[in-house]
Parts: structure tokens; C-alpha cells; sequence
């Protein structure tokens, strides 16, 4: 108990003389923030993508795509195929006893005006596919209507992309018009436009669909489900969980791997920029140190307090980091192959960011806090 | 020779402290090199050359491809501001087997024109639209496929791609080829006029994407819009788009290059630039007296300055040289033990003179910013209280 108060008192003290060691403490605090900023910025567009994806996946959906091709962007899953895969076990059906399955077809175009790295996804849905869809809602003009050559169009993709309700897109056989605009929920379709799959297929002349998107009663039909695909002699197709199939498309992992990569190297600098300053702050406190030696306060309780006076001070560097990187990347939208999505400062990277920036300050502050705990008696009295 | 001794003097006064700045900035540079030598490799790719290029691709992708009729080449050519028209299709097929497959780019003789900048000499060319079989082969194709000029390169298709119904297509190799900035993977160029008397009779003359030169760069994307719009309600719907914005849209596909490179290459300066200006503002402060002494005994205050400038840029020019350099040899690990996702930013061996010039352009600009404010202190400098101990 002893020894706790003493760590207290110390840290107390060192603590009130820091307004004199505050400009030197600004190198930390940068450091510090440069790291944290950096770290959470690039890693939030990881997070903003699995975000994305979680919206679009849930864990109770597969999709059934074609054992040749087991790509959303093909078309080899035949329409007589579409009638045993939907006898599978495990799916979930209505209320009127229909499979809660959707045949679907993707397309892609480039835009019409200007240039754009990013395609203009079309997406064929099925009369199932809004129900499919997490929080499929029309909020401005009407759904497509099956069998005529007209979209809806995704809110993102009408931000991103400028084609709103009104205007029309030209597709191969002429011009189809824009009905109405849909939210689903930030997911992954939203990125596009939507329309009838049949419609679709009939105007592209495409042979089938590209995947089927089931859901099960629960995800723990998935296996099941998958191996009557698999053996079922009748059908060339594979199943993947929604989930896990979108998380192997995105471009996650190049940021995580660059965002610890960078990371890592500032944090070198970062700790070589702590260890210094924290150096002068045991040289400034030297005498202080001295006296609190001479009057019977053990080396302990002094290490700790420059330890603490670095957590603090990382502490500060850390919140302006994290102020940093939600000024410049949270929110940000970024445009991928998957989709349209904004980079989230997610809660997950806040914490990691803290204690990363504590990490350092501890690394940092061991070896000053020996320097401190070590000096003799005569000598901190003497100085000054 | 006695300055130097006094910047060591100066700079060798905390030993520890020194070794820490100097570990910081070769960190900052290393994160400098691997960041800038990115950006201007992304730049460099911009404007080698591909200004006045321009692919002409179908608008509307379909499967099978279908591409675009070769007869569209013809309409390209007479387009104002068009200077050369050259058509491509791959020709795919495999060696061994279906895991061993092999694209051969075949060209028209137009693409000697459209492609000034192909690492192709004229005789290459020549020799090329003189042979229907004859092959170039990339450096780096050459070298997967073990590959030489002489050798022989049989591509088998399935059934009726040929019009013989046969299913093998024997090319020669002419000549290995330099790398080309445009197909940084490698590329096989072939002669367009094989596949035009060997395909079945309805696979000839369509399945092409063109590649138009312009004589005028800056209106490039003048030129792509006049052939789509020209082309909007043909059989043959382009999609036309000059290299240069092709390139830049990829390299920005998911974040801005350049904001993403300046911006962690900026974010260690800043770093580095805090540290170094505190260690040289306790330096200054705790020397005072001692500049004065130097000032008595003759020193000048602008040499004194240039003494303290020097104390800063040392360290800064030492990590910037080593944090480059490191960054070179990181560059250079063999991919084996590079995670795959992160292979973009390993994928040049080398960085260029120009990165190492602007790490000591930025090492001294960090050097100066971090000494104004000590200069500044040195130029106030009272003697005669620095001598007396205020």
C-alpha cells in the first residue's frame, strides 16, 4: 500500500512540473499521432469494406455458383439446373411454400460520359431477390417490372455514377430507363443497378445465371446443404457461404498488410523519438529525483512515474492520431471491383491504435525509467 | 576541417541521443523511399510515352467474346487527328495442358505505327508481317517459357478454332524482346494475318480491341469521344479511353496514389522534423555561453549559424542516405518472402537516382525547418549576458 502511494505521489509531482517539459513532449505526442493516424487511416478501409460485406452477407445465406467457373461474374449455371437446386435440404422456404432462392446474373458496362476505373454493375435479380436483399426498400419511383427493359438504381451508385431515376443507361439492344432509386441497408448492391434477371440474360444473351443466392433455415444447414450439391450427379455447381465468398474478393488484406507495414516502420521512429525526449525529461527531473531519493522514496515508484508521464503524454498522441485519421479517412468512399464503400473508423481500430500508442510509450519509456531509478542521490541534489 | 570537428563535437555530445535521431530518420526514409519510389513509378508509367495512345475496346462485354470487326480499323484511320490504327486479339491456347496456357497478342501491321513506343526495332517489325508463324517474345515470357529466338512454340486449341479442324498451331520465336511498358507481365506479339487464313471462317475478322495513336496528345480524349459517339448506334458500340487516364484509373482505383504515398512518406518528415527540432533548440539553449566564447574569439554569427544548420542536416542527410538505401535492399527481398498482397509495392527492383535526389532534398528541407527557430535565438544572441551566465 506503501509502495502504491509512493507511485502516486511521484507520478503527482512529476506531473506538475510537465507544463515545463510540454514542448519537448510535443515530439511524442507527434510521433505518437503520425503512427496512429497512419495505422488507423489505412486499416479503416479494410473496415469500411467488411462492412460492406457483413450489410451484404448474412450468415444464414450461400450461393450456389458454377463448379467450372464459382464466380458471381459468370453465367454457366444452366436454367434446368435451377429446379434441383432448389430441391437442396436446408433452404428456407415461404410462407406459401417457396424455396427462398434467387437466380442471379451480374453485368457490368462502362459508363457513359467520362472515364472511370470502375465498371457500372448490373445486377439481375429474381422475383425473390428484395426479400433476399437486407432492407430492400424503394425510396423514390417503383421496382422494375419483370420482363421490361428497366433498372433501379442502387442510392451509392446514383451518388457515385449520376444516373438517377429519369435518365436511362444504354445497354446492348438500346436504351432502358432508370424507375427508381433503392437503399439496401449500405450493401453491396447498392453499388449498381438492378433489374430482371430473365430480362437481363434475354438481352445480353447470356446461357444462364451466375449464381444462386439461397437462404438456408440456419447457417448450420450450410454443409449439408453444400454436400447434396456436390454429390448430386445432376448439377455441376459448388456452394460458398455469402459471407466468406465477398471476403475473398475484397482488397482487404493489401491494406491490413500495409497499414501494419507502415506502422511498424514509423513506430521504430516513433520509439527512438520517445526514448529520447524521455531521456531529457529524467535529465530535467534530475534534481527532483534526487531529493525524493534522499528523503526515502525507492526507485521503484520513480521508474513508474516516468513510465506513467509517457503513457500520458502517448495517450494525447493517440487521440490526435485518431482525430487525424476520422478528418481524413473516415467517410471517405472508395471505389472497388466489390463495390462502393466508405472507409469506417471502426471501434475494433480505435483500441487497437490505443494501445499500439501505449505499446510504444512503455517501450519507450523503459529504459529512461531505469536511467531515473538508477541515478545516485548526490548527483541529483548537486544538479541544477 | 576544424568545423568538422566542431559538428561532430556538437553532434557527439549526447552519443545516445544522436544514434536515436539517426535511428528515427532512417526510419522516416525508409517509409520516404518505399512511398516516393512508388508515386514515381506510378508517374513514370503515366508518361512514358502513352499520351497519344488510345484503346478502342467493344463497349459492351460479352461471353464468348465477340470484340470488335476488324473492319472498325478502317473507319479508326479515317478519324481526324488519327495518326496510326493498329488492331490485336489474343490467340489463346495451351502447351502441355490446360494448366500450362499460353496468349500470343496477334497484331496488324498497323501496331508498328500505334505503338511507337514498343521496345520493338524496325527490323523486328519486319521480320514480324513478313512471317504469318513468326513470334516476339518478351524478356520475361521468354524466360518463364525458356524461350529463344529460333525456337518453336506449338499452341494447342480446342476443335474448331482452326478451319483445317486440326488443333495445334506451330509459331517461331524471331526474337526476344525488352520488357514493354505496357505489359509489364510479359507479352507475345504474333502476326494478325495468321489467325486470318488459319480460324474458322467465322471467327475471322472480328475479336478485336485497337489501339489508336493520336497526333495530337492534348486531344486525346477529344479524339476517344468522337469514336464512341461516332460508333454509339453501329452494330460495334466502342468504349474509347486514352492510356494515360486508363493507367491513372487504376493506380486510383481504391485511394488516391499520390495522396496515399505523400502522405505516410509525409507523415514520417513530420516525425522527424519534430525531433530533430527539439534536439537542436536543447542543443542551442544549453550552448549558449559556449557560441558566445566563439563569437569573442572571432567566430562570425552567420558562420556560428551555419555551424548550427549543419548540426541539423548531418543527421538528416545520414538517415535519409540510409533509410533510402535500407529501403532498396527491403525492395529488394525475393517475393517468396513477400506476403502476396503486398507484391505492388515490391514489384520494382530498384529505386531510381531521382528518389535518393529528393530524400536529400527533403532531408535538408527537414534540416532548415527544424533550425529556424534556433538560428533565430543564435541571431538574437546577447554576448555579454550569454558570457555572464543569463
Amino acid at each position: 500500500m506503501n509502495g502504491l502511494r509512493q507511485c502516486l505521489w511521484v507520478t503527482a509531482i512529476g506531473l506538475r512540473s510537465w507544463p515545463r517539459r510540454a514542448i519537448p513532449s510535443t515530439v511524442v505526442i507527434v510521433g505518437t499521432a503520425c503512427v496512429v493516424a497512419t495505422l488507423v487511416s489505412i486499416l479503416s478501409v479494410q473496415a469500411g469494406m467488411l462492412r460492406m460485406m457483413e450489410t451484404t452477407a448474412t450468415p444464414d445465406t450461400a450461393l450456389v455458383l458454377s463448379s467450372k467457373t464459382p464466380n458471381v461474374h459468370a453465367a454457366d449455371i444452366t436454367p434446368s439446373e435451377l429446379g434441383t437446386i432448389l430441391d437442396a435440404p436446408g433452404i428456407a422456404h415461404t410462407s406459401t411454400g417457396k424455396a427462398l432462392a434467387d437466380a442471379e446474373l451480374l453485368y457490368e458496362i462502362f459508363p457513359e460520359t467520362g472515364f472511370r476505373f470502375s465498371h457500372l454493375s448490373i445486377q439481375g435479380i429474381g422475383a425473390r431477390g428484395p426479400t433476399l436483399q437486407k432492407d430492400f426498400t424503394i425510396v423514390e419511383g417503383r421496382l422494375f417490372k419483370t420482363g421490361r427493359h428497366e433498372f433501379v438504381v442502387g442510392k451509392t451508385a446514383r451518388d457515385v455514377f449520376g444516373v438517377a431515376a429519369g435518365s436511362s443507361v444504354t445497354m446492348p439492344d438500346g436504351r432502358w430507363p432508370i424507375v427508381g432509386v433503392f437503399t439496401a441497408a449500405g450493401g453491396a448492391i447498392q453499388s449498381g443497378l438492378v433489374t430482371d434477371a430473365e430480362t437481363l440474360r434475354a438481352s445480353t444473351h447470356k446461357l444462364g445465371y451466375g449464381s444462386i443466392l439461397v437462404r438456408l433455415n440456419s447457417a448450420a444447414d450450410f454443409d449439408r446443404f453444400k454436400q447434396w450439391l456436390l454429390h448430386n450427379p445432376a448439377l455441376q455447381v459448388t456452394a460458398e457461404r455469402q459471407s466468406e465468398y465477398w471476403q475473398k474478393q475484397g482488397l482487404g488484406p493489401f491494406y491490413a498488410h500495409l497499414g501494419y507495414l507502415v506502422a511498424a516502420v514509423l513506430s521504430i521512429g516513433a520509439f527512438a523519438g520517445a526514448v529520447n525526449i524521455l531521456y531529457g525529461v529524467v535529465s530535467d527531473r534530475r534534481r527532483e529525483i534526487g531529493i525524493l531519493r534522499a528523503i526515502g522514496y525507492s526507485p521503484l515508484p520513480i521508474a513508474i512515474s516516468v513510465v506513467a508521464e509517457a503513457l500520458l503524454v502517448s495517450s494525447a498522441g493517440a487521440c490526435v492520431g485518431l482525430g487525424l485519421a476520422w478528418l481524413i479517412a473516415n467517410g471517405h468512399r472508395i471505389t472497388t471491383y466489390t463495390g462502393i464503400f466508405s472507409a469506417f473508423l471502426a471501434p475494433h481500430l480505435i483500441a487497437m491504435a490505443v494501445i499500439w500508442a501505449l505499446a510504444i510509450a512503455i517501450l519507450g519509456a523503459i529504459p529512461p525509467a531505469i536511467r531515473a531509478a538508477r541515478g545516485s542521490v548526490s548527483s541529483g541534489i548537486q544538479a541544477g | 576541417m576544424k568545423f568538422a570537428a566542431l559538428i561532430w563535437a556538437a553532434l557527439w555530445r549526447r552519443p545516445v541521443e544522436a544514434v536515436l535521431t539517426w535511428i528515427a530518420m532512417t526510419a522516416a526514409f525508409v517509409l520516404f523511399g518505399m512511398m516516393i519510389g512508388l508515386y514515381r513509378d506510378k508517374e513514370l508509367q503515366f508518361t512514358a510515352g502513352l499520351s497519344n495512345e488510345i484503346w478502342v475496346l467493344p463497349r459492351f462485354p460479352s461471353d464468348p467474346y465477340v470484340g470488335l470487326p476488324l473492319s472498325v480499323g478502317k473507319s479508326l484511320e479515317r478519324f481526324r487527328g488519327v495518326s496510326a490504327v493498329g488492331a490485336w486479339q489474343h490467340f489463346g491456347g495451351y502447351r502441355r495442358g490446360p494448366d500450362d496456357p499460353v496468349d500470343i497478342d496477334m497484331v496488324t501491321e498497323g501496331m508498328r505505327h500505334a505503338r511507337p513506343d514498343a521496345p520493338v526495332k524496325k527490323q523486328q517489325w519486319n521480320r514480324l508481317f513478313a512471317d504469318p508463324s513468326g513470334i516476339l517474345v518478351s524478356q520475361e515470357l521468354a524466360q518463364k517459357l525458356q524461350l529463344k529466338a529460333g525456337d518453336r512454340l506449338p499452341i494447342n486449341t480446342p476443335p474448331g478454332i482452326r478451319a483445317d479442324g486440326g488443333t495445334t498451331s506451330i509459331f517461331h520465336v524471331l526474337d526476344v524482346i525488352p520488357q514493354d511498358p505496357l505489359f509489364t507481365d510479359g507479352v507475345i506479339w504474333g502476326n494478325a494475318n495468321y489467325i486470318e487464313n488459319v480460324l474458322a471462317l467465322d471467327r475471322r475478322g472480328v475479336g478485336y480491341a485497337f489501339i489508336v495513336s493520336v497526333v495530337d496528345p492534348a486531344k486525346a480524349i477529344e479524339v476517344s469521344q468522337a469514336i464512341d459517339a461516332h460508333f454509339l448506334n453501329s452494330d460495334a458500340p466502342t468504349y474509347s479511353i486514352p492510356f494515360r487516364i486508363d493507367e491513372e484509373q487504376q493506380a486510383n482505383q481504391n485511394i488516391n496514389y499520390a495522396t496515399l504515398t505523400w502522405g505516410v512518406a509525409g507523415a514520417g518528415l513530420l516525425m522527424a522534423l519534430f525531433l530533430v527540432g527539439n534536439g537542436i533548440a536543447r542543443s542551442v539553449r544549453e550552448r549558449l555561453s559556449e557560441f558566445a566564447v566563439l563569437i569573442t574569439l572571432g567566430y562570425s554569427q552567420r558562420l556560428l549559424m551555419g555551424l548550427v544548420f549543419a548540426e541539423a542536416a548531418v543527421p538528416c542527410l545520414i538517415g535519409s542516405l540510409w533509410g533510402t538505401g535500407l529501403a532498396t535492399l527491403v525492395l529488394q527481398l525475393p517475393m517468396r518472402y513477400v506476403p502476396d498482397a503486398l507484391r505492388i509495392l515490391f514489384e520494382r527492383q530498384d529505386l531510381s537516382i531521382e528518389v535518393y535526389v529528393w530524400a536529400v532534398f527533403f532531408a535538408l528541407a527537414v534540416a532548415f525547418a527544424s533550425s529556424v527557430a534556433p538560428l533565430l535565438k543564435l541571431r538574437r544572441l546577447s554576448v555579454a549576458s550569454a558570457l555572464s551566465g543569463q
